[in-house]
């Protein structure tokens, strides 16, 4: 079935059509068909699809007649590596993907594990159209109706048309057979054909805020989203799939941090004042194991280059950040498979659901829309106010402290996008985006020359590591001084330039607050922030 | 499994009837059995291994169409039966050569910059040379990076071999790495088996993997298909597999 890619696949209203077309084939070729094999696919890929957004595809072939299963990769241009056996584990980190796969993947991948997405099950007769001198010019594959497995629906069943390179001609003319008995060409076909038989939508956004909603039923439905996303990349962060789905975590986390503090006075305050400290919880719960991912991915960068180490020097650093990590992952599974969890997940969500509903009729008190706009501003004026004091003498804190506000308008901006005008969000969170990025860099590259202080202090007081060890760390550290340094000298040029260009320019034009939302401002929502 | 870049490799006598075409049909399909995109050139008019694979010699508009710039060598290419197995056939590869060879004064790189913009595409190019001492045979040479020489058991194979050696020593610039293996040995004449066995060890470039005489290679012309494909537990299959992994060694050797 290799090349698939590159052929087409026809579809009729009955299975009986493909053998219909069949007969009329081989009317004009020979036609030789194989024994049909039912055959297991499996389409993998990452958790937030990222080879279905580059149109590619990953898939492992398994035929039960007993032959190893294949693996095959599918390029975006329809090019195909199949590789003898299928010896991926699962879920499979891009470090451990085998050599052919690497250099294709490794890209797209990032740092993301794959995992199995959609399984299918039914049966494929492989063929092919010969010419007269008995050579084959077109691969036919007829595929039979598969399920889905461990969903319902299915996949339609076939008729794929693969001309051999150089037989263009004889496949065109076997696919006007195809359309002359009624069979029509499939325009989504292999992986994301399959992704719709089972109902996974991996382009499906949350739903837009409706401006006229009442803030409180519109703040919930947001919460209970967070939530969402929070449960969703719940599993993979017990089971320590992949480092991105700790940081999906915590992004849900603290986007429903912000939104409780920012807009909870829309809440009952009972609710507001349960879920805030579990909240916090949650964050500080997250918080040493994503550090010592974001250090150990650093740090291959920081290490690269050491003018005075050799490779081996900080080795028993590496070693050291491996154990502290896996330490804070079990703290942090404990905390996620805790029963205090558990009760916040529950008690969250019925919370939040019961506020959620809304029957339409009108409520006291402002709409999303509203509330959208002046929380903004306020947001706005804050990042603004603070911003402006920053001198090169202002102390660290007083950066971190505006990065946190900075994120707060980012959220705020992601949020309502839907009250704002199109134009309005999309030209700003790009000086937006620049400087946070700066302020990013400033805390990080300080948490983490702190992170390498401690630990080059604990490693003295155990002994037994080398003089050596402790000195690459210092040139580590001072490399973090440098990335710190230089990110303040750029920060006055960012602020400069996000000052220039406000967020939003509603807000100073409050008699077009009750303007409809256009579909294009309900559907400009920006780049959503980590 | 990949290589690092595309290898050439060129089935290379002057002397006619070896096995040239038999060695590079069975190689070709060796190397794609290996997942390795393989494509295989008959630069023989005759079209043998064009034949071989079930593809009509002619092609659409022909040498006019070359010569009009109107087709490019990638037109060409059809695809085998077989995955990752692409043949050259033969009518084309002859009338494009032809023209270039006459047009210019001595295109020695000419089949190599043919070739070259397929190198994304394939990691293995094996050309099926025709037996002359022409122009075309200097242009492979330029092309490839092991030319694969059979050698009948007979004395004057050895001195054409030789010459051939020298020849390829005395070139300038690129060279490719000479292998040559005996062809057609019966074991059950005595004179083979010493050809065979002797001429291994008095030439370092003369592999040890020999190709058997076998009524199965020939009968490659009424299968039109490689050996593997319908006697894969022949010694002649066998032998072939054993001369591919030699050939292979060529490249993984010198990248380590
Ligand atoms: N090892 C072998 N045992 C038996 N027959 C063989 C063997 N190798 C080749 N032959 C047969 O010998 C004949 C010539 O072989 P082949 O076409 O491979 O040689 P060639 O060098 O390509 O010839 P040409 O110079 O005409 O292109 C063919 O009929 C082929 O089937
Ligand atoms: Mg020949």
């Amino acid at each position: 079935m290799s090349g698939l890619g590159a052929g087409q696949f026809w579809v009729g209203p009955q299975p009986s059509a493909v053998s219909a077309v069949l007969k009329e084939l081989a009317s004009a070729w020979t036609v030789a068909m194989g024994r049909p094999v039912v055959t297991r696919r499996t389409w993998l890929d990452t958790a937030d699809f990222r080879l279905y957004r580059r149109g590619m595809a990953l898939m492992v072939t398994a035929a039960e007649d007993g032959d190893e299963p294949t693996l095959q990769l599918i390029g975006a241009d329809g090019s195909t590596v199949t590789a003898g056996l299928d010896t991926l584990d699962r879920p499979c980190l891009p470090g451990s993907l085998p050599i052919w796969l690497r250099p294709r993947l490794e890209p797209v991948l990032g740092v993301r594990a794959i995992l199995p997405v959609v399984e299918v099950a039914g049966t494929i007769v492989s063929g092919s159209l010969h010419d007269a001198e008995g050579k084959t010019v077109v691969r036919l594959v007829h595929e039979r109706p598969a399920t889905i497995l461990g969903g319902r629906g299915g996949l339609p069943g076939g008729l794929w048309l693969v001309p051999l390179r150089g037989y263009a001609g004889v496949g065109a003319r076997a696919a006007r057979v195809a359309q002359r008995a009624g069979l029509v060409r499939a325009d989504r076909v292999g992986y994301p054909a399959a992704l719709l038989a089972a109902g996974i939508d991996p382009d499906g956004m949350r739903p837009a805020m409706e401006p006229g909603l009442p803030a409180g039923v519109a703040v919930a439905r947001m919460l209970v989203s967070f939530l969402d996303e929070m449960e969703a990349a719940w599993g993979g962060t017990v089971k320590d799939v992949d480092i991105e789905f700790l940081h999906d975590f915590r992004v849900a986390v603290r986007r429903s941090r912000s939104a409780v503090k920012l807009l909870g006075d829309v809440l009952p305050p009972a609710v507001v004042a349960w879920g805030t400290p579990q909240l916090k919880w949650l964050g500080d719960l997250t918080t040493p194991s994503r550090d010592l991912d974001v250090l150990l991915q650093h740090l291959p960068s920081l290490t690269s280059g050491l003018s005075g180490a050799r490779p081996g020097d900080v080795e028993p650093l590496e070693r050291e950040l491996i154990g502290r990590r896996a330490e804070a992952q079990s703290a942090l599974v404990r905390g996620l498979l805790s029963a205090r969890f558990e009760r916040f997940r529950a008690r969250w969500r019925a919370s939040l659901e019961g506020l959620a509903g809304w029957d339409g009729r009108p409520r006291a008190g402002p709409t999303a829309a509203i509330i959208g706009i002046e929380r903004l501003a306020m947001a706005e004026r804050r990042v603004l106010r603070r911003g402006s004091r920053i001198t090169d003498e202002s102390p660290a804190e007083a950066l971190h402290d505006l990065r946190k506000r900075a994120k707060e308008l980012r959220y705020l901006l992601e949020m309502f996008t839907p009250v704002l005008g199109p134009g309005d969000a999309r030209g700003s969170v790009k000086e937006l985006k620049a400087l946070q990025d700066v302020l990013g860099t400033f805390q990080d590259s300080e948490a983490q020359r702190d992170a390498i202080h401690a630990l080059a202090t604990d490693l003295i007081a155990r002994d037994g590591v080398s003089t050596r060890t402790i000195l690459a760390m210092g040139e580590i550290a001072a490399r973090l001084q440098v990335d710190q340094d230089s990110s303040r000298e750029r920060f006055a040029d960012m602020f400069e330039r996000f000052a220039r260009r406000p967020v939003q320019r509603r807000a100073s034009r409050p008699d077009q607050l009750r303007a409809a939302p256009t579909r294009a401002a309900a559907t400009a929502t920006a780049g959503r922030v980590r | 499994m990949r290589t690092s870049g595309m290898k050439v490799v060129a089935s290379y006598n002057i002397k006619g009837g070896v096995g040239k075409t038999s060695t590079a049909v069975n190689l070709a399909y060796l190397a794609s059995r290996d997942g390795l995109r393989t494509l295989l050139w008959d630069l023989d008019p005759q079209g043998s291994a064009t034949y071989l694979f079930r593809v009509k010699p002619k092609v659409k508009g022909g040498g006019a169409a070359i010569v009009a710039g109107k087709r490019t060598l990638d037109d060409a290419i059809k695809g085998t039966d077989f995955d990752h197995l692409d043949l050259m056939p033969a009518d084309f590869s002859y009338r494009h050569l032809d023209f270039d060879l006459d047009s210019r004064k001595r295109p020695t790189d000419r089949i190599r910059r043919l070739i070259a913009p397929l190198k994304g595409e394939y990691d293995v190019v094996i050309l099926d040379c025709p037996p002359s001492v022409s122009l075309v045979s200097e242009n492979i040479v330029h092309a490839c990076d092991v030319l694969l020489v059979p050698l009948i058991p007979a004395v004057l194979s050895v001195r054409t071999y030789d010459q051939l050696v020298d020849f390829v020593d005395g070139m300038p610039g690129r060279k490719p790495q000479v292998m040559a293996f005996v062809s057609m040995v019966d074991r059950r004449k005595k004179s083979h088996r010493e050809f065979a066995d002797q001429l291994p060890q008095e030439r370092a470039s003369v592999v040890a993997e020999a190709i058997p005489n076998r009524a199965v290679i020939e009968q490659m012309a009424q299968e039109r298909a490689p050996v593997p494909v319908f006697a894969p537990t022949s010694t002649a299959a066998t032998s072939y597999e054993a001369l591919w992994a030699r050939v292979q060694s060529c490249w993984s050797d010198t990248r380590r």
